[in-house]
């Protein structure tokens, strides 16, 4: 595969849990300003395919590889470069939004943009509830400041795992228009099986057949 | 620096949630407080040998380090947290953030059981400073270690028994050590002069501190 000058790369990969197989040989890339999503239904891999795309899990055969600024490595080594929001990547229930966005920056070791972090939180009706525990939020608001650190480093690449669960109608016409905005500047790979989701992406991955359409 | 700051940045985290949920601090030392109750209680004034008094006290401390430092990452992965610690730090920043709190949670213990211990037990301190430095430098191999196996046994299944059963093994040379010094802090003798105790302590200390942040990396990164 022609390497990307900027981007995530996926080479071959395969995954199986024990003997089950999930899936096998799957490659294909995305490069800033290209939105991807993977397509399939409930067990199909979708979410072990992005775990293995942010470098959360090793796949069983294959690479997964990012590529930014002339640089090529794993997912990890990129930590400043990648956002990520999934129902496996979770917050602290016991810290404020506030205080979970400054562990997130001092841990990846940026420098915080305070003035964006106020304008996500903002666009997600999320600025009275700055300072309260992360534990008090309902599921669609807990859902909507994952997405805000997500976001809050201005990622490169942005891996979202069905990023509108538990969202009313206008928090998902909210991350519509912050998807659509960040798509020309952005690796997106969405994983989800909501055509309305699949509907923000370019380029399809289709996992588990085709039965699902 | 940047070491420093990563390292800090999961201290802190893990102090603001410790001061909140009040969890691992709260049972280490109700475990402390309630077994040093129940030893002097059954055994009274009975034991004086220094050796025997320092053993009641870090098999107490040691049990209770079992109870509280084993959460420092099954908390993480129970509340969902550990893939956002991997996808936002790096392994050693984890690792002597982690370290460093245990440091800071034991130490808290000890600093409230210690009295309670020469109260209650009856004991005589006669080497304050021996007594103080060797329970610093067990603390920090105790830390270090129980950091390390707790990431391991984060992973299992049984982990509440197999932490204990992982610890024991690793645990044991400073353990046996710790005792053995702190019976000298007790005792008439000046402790100072043969000074291998303390030596071997620094030394399992450093071991376990820059041995479990090589190890570390791999166990952090194993899914």
């Amino acid at each position: 595969m022609e390497r990307l000058l900027e981007g995530l790369i996926l080479e071959n990969v395969g995954k199986r849990f024990g003997p089950r197989p999930i899936f096998s040989g799957i490659s294909f890339s995305v490069s800033l300003g290209e939105a991807m999503c993977l397509w399939g239904p409930n067990g199909a891999g979708k979410s072990t395919l992005l775990k293995i795309a942010a470098g959360l899990a090793r796949p069983s055969s294959g690479s997964a590889t990012c590529s930014f600024g002339g640089r090529s490595g794993k997912p990890l080594e990129f930590r400043n470069s990648i956002g990520v929001c999934a129902p496996d990547v979770a917050l602290y229930d016991e810290l404020s939004p506030e205080e979970n966005l400054d562990f997130l920056s001092r841990a990846r070791g940026a420098k915080r943009d305070k003035a964006h972090e106020r304008e996500l939180m903002e666009s997600f009706s999320l600025e009275g509830f700055a300072n309260a525990p992360l534990g008090t939020f309902s599921s669609g608001m807990r859902q909507r400041f994952k997405l805000i650190a997500a976001l809050a480093h201005r990622p490169r690449a942005l891996l979202l795992d069905e990023p509108s669960s538990f969202m009313d109608e206008a928090g998902r016409a909210r991350v519509e228009s912050i998807v659509a905005s960040l798509k020309n500047s952005t690796a997106l790979l969405v994983a989800t099986n909501d055509p309305a989701e699949r509907a923000w992406c370019g380029s399809t991955v289709s996992l588990g057949g085709d039965k699902f359409c | 620096m940047d070491f420093i700051s990563g390292a800090w940045a999961v201290m802190k985290k893990d102090i603001l949630e410790e001061y909140r949920a009040r969890y691992a601090f709260n049972t280490t030392l109700l475990f402390c407080v309630t077994c040093l109750v129940m030893v002097s209680y059954s055994l009274g004034g009975a034991v004086t040998d220094p050796m025997l008094q320092s053993a009641m006290l870090w098999v107490i401390l040691f049990f209770s380090a079992m109870t509280g430092l084993s959460r420092a990452f099954i908390k993480e992965e129970d509340k969902g947290t550990m893939n956002t610690l991997r996808l936002c730090c790096r392994a050693d920043h984890v690792f002597y953030g982690k370290t460093a709190m245990n440091f800071l949670m034991m130490s808290s213990v000890i600093v409230i059981v210690a009295p309670l211990f020469i109260i209650l037990l009856n004991v005589n301190m006669r080497h304050v400073g021996y007594f103080a430095l060797t329970t610093a430098l067990a603390t920090v191999g105790l830390s270090a270690v129980s950091a390390l196996l707790s990431a391991i046994v984060a992973q299992a299944r049984a982990r509440g028994m197999l932490f204990p059963v992982l610890a024991f093994p690793a645990l044991m040379p400073v353990f046996l050590t710790a005792v053995r010094a702190t019976g000298m802090s007790l005792a008439e003798a000046a402790p100072w002069t043969g000074g291998g105790e303390l030596v071997f302590l620094a030394a399992y200390a450093v071991a376990a501190t820059v041995g479990g942040g090589f190890l570390f990396e791999y166990v952090f990164s194993e899914q």
